[in-house]
């Protein structure tokens, strides 16, 4: 099995794994919906309040939705001994856990995506910001779900671990949030928006090259 | 279809040694100086009471756990091994099942021998088939592997090892608890499997309190508290009946 055999076996084995829970895909999705409708109840129906608040409160509501999937990542595979095959398998753990990356991406973020220009234009968003907003999701959410591999790998096992992995995601988060949020607002502004983008696809390419490796380092401590 | 067996040349594998190994998990020295020699078509037994650290040493074989002290060596030549070369010759099951329960039965040996690497692409479907009727189950291949009982999640682990005869990359053994939740008829899968492993010049190392004679081979054993540092052998002695 070479590297990319071990990345597909585990994107493969992984989706195969969450269409058997689609009910964990729906809870994301649910969250994600219900979380941006709660809003305009809250702060009453003001068009320009809406397009003025919506690219955050998208955002937010994005970055809390994969914040809760991302425990489940490794957890389920620690319980039940899969991890530990993995790692006793003597393929290169980076490569599984990319694949597993990839289908997290797969199956938590795309569905988002899918949803996002709907809930924008619910905010009353022009549909000019809507490939900004698709776009600055596209290029994030990988970044928050790279950042999260390795908490949840560091915390794994842990008694306290969800909350030492929230309280170590939620600081990295916040670049990812400022930037993916500002270049919608940037475009609003009729400013352009390829600053924001452009770093955060630095990002994502620094997220991509180093989470697996570090996550498997942080992962065969866990394991002991 | 019955399963073939594929022969284990002396050249790609001469057993493995231990020398003077030590494990230490949290506060407490689990054992100290322990050394075998295991040879092809030799099966080593570990015995000791629970907590001993029988699948401690499994694991710390595999650098799943860092040993504390000690090395191991590819026999006879006496090359030192690093943990992932051993992971790289070893079929490891470990007390968790390792298997998820959402899936099938097949499913999961599927991606098992796939990521073992014993599985080769053409007549898949039938090595599968054939695996799982071997290990008796042929009826519960569509099942939810968590719809199953513990001792038929031992047999589609049993079902792994089935497949994992037919390369001869994987030529050591490591089981812990193999035996536990398993009937006679079970156990006899097992002996089976271990015999034809040993016979084909394979080794294993087996965690298991029930006395397993395999057909072929030779069985030693390894009583993990006579390595134990003196105080907790003197503990072991007291909770023994």
């Amino acid at each position: 099995m070479t590297e990319f055999g071990a990345i597909a076996w585990a994107v493969r084995r992984d989706l195969k794994v969450a269409m058997r829970r689609r009910g964990d895909i729906l809870n994301v999705l649910g969250f994600f919906v219900l979380a941006c409708s709660m809003f305009p109840l809250a702060i009453g129906p003001q068009r320009e309040w809406l397009q003025r608040i919506g690219p955050g409160v998208i955002w937010v509501a994005a970055l809390l939705s994969v914040m809760l999937a991302l425990p489940r990542l490794f957890e389920h595979d620690h319980a039940d001994g899969t991890l530990d095959a993995m790692v006793a398998s003597g393929r290169p753990l980076w490569a599984l856990i990319a694949g597993k990356l990839i289908a997290a991406w797969l199956v938590t973020a795309v569905p988002l995506l899918a949803l996002s220009p709907a809930l924008a234009l619910a905010f009353n968003m022009p549909v000019s910001s809507l490939p900004v907003l698709v776009g600055s999701l596209v290029l994030g959410t990988p970044v928050l779900i790279g950042i999260g591999a390795i908490t949840g790998a560091l915390a794994l096992g842990l008694k306290s671990g969800p909350v030492l992995m929230t309280l170590l995601c939620l600081p990295l988060y916040v670049p990812v949030l400022v930037f993916g949020a500002g270049a919608v607002e940037a475009q609003a502004a009729g400013l352009s928006p390829l600053a924001h983008l452009a770093l955060l696809g630095a990002g994502m390419l620094a997220v991509l090259t180093l989470a697996p490796p570090v996550a498997a380092l942080a992962l065969r401590i866990s394991v002991e | 279809m019955s399963l073939g067996v594929a022969p284990i040349g002396h050249g790609s594998f001469g057993g493995l040694k231990a020398a003077s190994l030590g494990l230490i998990r949290g506060e407490r020295t689990l054992f100290t100086d322990l050394s075998f020699d295991l040879a092809p078509g030799e099966l080593l037994r570990l015995l000791g009471p629970n907590g001993s650290g029988k699948s401690s040493l499994l694991r710390a074989l595999l650098g799943l756990t860092p040993l504390a002290r000690g090395q191991l060596l590819a026999g006879p030549s006496g090359r030192p091994l690093t943990p992932r070369e051993v992971c790289a010759q070893a079929l490891y099951q470990g007390h968790a099942h390792g298997a998820k329960g959402e899936l099938t039965a097949i499913e999961n040996l599927a991606l098992a021998a796939e990521l073992d690497g014993s599985l080769t692409s053409h007549d898949a479907v039938r090595t599968l088939d054939a695996a799982l009727d071997e290990v008796g189950l042929a009826r519960q291949r569509h099942i939810e592997t968590r719809r199953l009982s513990q001792g038929q999640k031992q047999r589609l682990n049993l079902a792994r090892f089935a497949i994992g005869l037919q390369v001869p990359d994987r030529p050591l053994w490591l089981m812990d608890e193999p035996s536990a939740a398993l009937d006679a008829s079970g156990l006899a899968v097992l002996e089976a499997l271990l015999g034809r492993h040993l016979a084909r010049g394979g080794a294993a190392i087996v965690a298991t309190h029930l006395p397993i004679a395999p057909a072929e081979g030779m069985v030693r054993e390894l009583h993990l508290d006579t390595f134990a540092p003196r105080r907790v052998r003197e503990g072991l002695a007291e909770l023994a009946p």
